[in-house]
């Protein structure tokens, strides 16, 4: 038992970042991802037993971060009042192609996702799944995978052009 | 470059904008966490029983979709059985005024409701709502089987639009209706009535009372007001191996202040003090009232086999005196009961002292003894009740603590729930 731990302990530090950084991306909230990615580390150790094709690992932990992912975001929505705003500029630098405008856009229209549609679009768009990968990690058919991204492109794409027009003057989201 | 290469790097670059790196407090969390949690092998190892979940592959859960039932159930209080199925009558033709808006927060949830007309056999409906958006379905089938699709907007205090936006159902994209809503104080508990609309379907299916899928997976209600409530996938008389329908009502129950709906499954469901839902872990829970569908004796040739014993009846005398005759279980003295019409027998069950064995991976002394995934470990107690549900069916009832001297306060505590249990 001791060398599952250690060997477990392995993985973790190896995958924790990517994890991460797919939760935060689908949650934008980093105490909210943090508390994700726990929760499928956890979950993770206590199936691993269940796992049979140790190949499958990714898959199988992706999987269950994006179900944390759905927890944490409805445990918010349910029992949570306020809403935390994320600093503009995360620790990554910031992207000068992305202006001011276009980042106020694709917050407000990303918070208006539901989460499935928001986790398609990063697994698609971040970690760079085909629609079929993402249909497993999601455990859904590859035509919802495909609708929801559809519907979450569109969406994110519509208020990026909404913003490009200047007559529109809106406060941030808080 | 494309319009859609530009849309992409964009996409892209705000993407790139969150944080890449976990906190080393978050890997150190789990990594401390993991010397102390114990893997699952088994799957009745944290409870006494195992709860079967429903196949969620049925379950193919949507994007903005969800169900609808139309329950006007009755949340007094009353144990009298509620009206299922009916609509408020409408309260009143208002006009909608003010701007439109986004729907509040509070109502940007999924929510439990009865059966409606749209939806096959006697199953629930949910009734989702986004920021703008709503969409019902049958109550396991949040993708595939959406009705009124419509976009929302608040329009008032306590007012809502809704404008369908695809054909169906004999209504017509664009068709209007505008409802009043409220909640529970809690928020728990959201009652809509109707002011006006276009679209008949949509009139008879969104007024009511709908329950808040309150767990994080939304496959349960989770903390609940006062009131009674219907389960919305449980099949009390689903027979092993049959093929499962969601059937609503199928166990009926009311609840006093301070308790929740932690699972609701095809096999199993579950009903535990407020205070041990998330962000308490399942293996933390203390209490717990899980109710079985069609038990079966669990055979004790081998430890832990989900096997049926071989020549055991199943009904309530003979799985009574099967129990009786199972080593390694402490049983009391079968008595009668009776639960709103429902007869049967109750007993209570402990492990023997004496009892060493466990199932493969457990490090507590374990015991299963009935299908659906019953067991019960070193110093925890069952009051367990057969019932006779008629037609050869029969449920059982758990009522379970993890530590026996906890057991006669929460005695008490649990079977008034359990004595307002009406089993469809």
């Amino acid at each position: 038992m001791r060398g599952d731990r250690e060997a477990f302990g392995v993985l973790v530090v190896h995958t924790s970042d990517r994890l991460y950084a797919i939760a935060t991306r689908i949650l934008r909230d980093t105490e909210l991802a943090e508390d994700a990615l726990q929760g499928a580390l956890l979950t993770a150790w206590r199936q691993l037993p269940t796992l049979r094709d140790p190949d499958r690992f990714d898959a199988w932990v992706r999987r269950l971060l994006v179900h944390a992912c759905y927890a944490e975001a409805r445990r918010k929505r349910a029992w949570a009042a306020n809403v935390r705003v994320l600093p503009v500029d995360g620790p990554a630098a910031p992207d000068t192609t992305v202006s001011v405008i276009d980042r106020d856009a694709l917050d407000r229209a990303f918070r208006r996702l539901t989460i499935e549609q928001r986790a398609t679009f990063v697994l698609h768009h971040h970690a760079g799944l085909s629609l079929v990968e993402i249909a497993e990690t999601l455990g859904v058919p590859a035509g919802t995978a495909r609708s929801r991204l559809h519907y979450a492109t569109r969406a994110l794409r519509a208020a990026v052009e909404a913003d490009a027009a200047p007559v529109q003057s809106q406060g941030r989201m808080a | 470059m494309t319009a859609n290469d530009d849309f992409d790097r964009i996409c892209r670059a705000w993407l790139d904008l969150m944080p890449d790196e976990s906190p080393d407090r978050a890997v150190h969390a789990v990594l401390h966490a993991v010397e102390t949690t114990p893997q699952m092998r088994r799957p009745w190892r944290r409870l006494p029983w195992r709860s079967t979940t429903m196949n969620r592959a049925i379950l193919a859960i949507g994007t903005t979709a969800v169900v609808v039932a139309a329950v006007a159930l009755y949340l007094g209080g009353s144990s009298s059985s509620p009206e299922v199925g009916t609509s408020p009558t409408p309260a009143r033709s208002a006009t909608p005024s003010g701007v439109s808006a986004p729907l509040p927060p509070e109502l940007q949830s999924r929510w439990f409701g009865g059966h409606r007309d749209f939806v096959q056999l006697d199953k629930g409906s949910t009734l989702a709502f986004t920021s703008r958006g709503l969409v019902m379905n049958e109550s396991n089938e949040w993708d595939s089987l959406r009705f009124l699709d419509s976009s929302a907007a608040a329009v008032g205090d306590g007012q809502l639009r809704l404008e369908l936006t695809t054909n169906g159902n004999g209504c017509e994209a664009g068709d209007v209706g505008t409802y009043s809503w409220s909640l529970s104080p809690s928020g728990r508990t959201l009652t809509v009535t109707p002011d006006s609309d276009d679209c008949a379907a949509r009139l008879s299916a969104v007024p009511g009372v709908w329950w808040l899928a309150g767990c994080p997976n939304e496959l349960c209600l989770g903390e609940l007001d006062t009131g009674t409530y219907q389960s919305q996938y449980f099949v009390p008389r689903l027979d092993p191996g049959a093929t499962w329908e969601p059937d609503f009502g199928g166990l009926m129950y009311t609840v006093p202040e301070g308790w929740a709906n932690s699972n609701d499954g095809p096999d199993s469901f579950e009903l535990v003090p407020a205070a041990e839902m998330p962000p308490v872990s399942e293996s933390d829970r203390l209490r717990n009232i899980g109710v079985f569908r069609q038990p079966s004796a669990m055979t004790q040739d081998g430890p832990c086999s989900d096997e049926v014993e071989p020549g055991v009846g199943r009904t309530v005398d003979d799985l009574v005196a099967w129990l009786q005759t199972v080593s390694g279980l402490v049983t009391t003295e079968p008595t009668p009961i009776t639960i709103n019409g429902r007869s049967g027998q109750t007993l209570d069950i402990s492990l023997d002292p004496s009892w060493t064995a466990t199932c493969e991976g457990e490090s507590e002394r374990l015991l299963t003894y009935l299908n659906p995934g019953l067991a019960v470990g070193e110093d925890q107690r069952v009051r367990l009740i057969l019932l006779d549900l008629g037609e050869t069916d029969v449920v059982a009832i758990g009522v379970w603590t993890r530590d026996q001297s906890t057991f006669d306060d929460f005695i008490s505590e649990a079977m008034q729930v359990v004595e307002s249990f009406r089993f469809k």
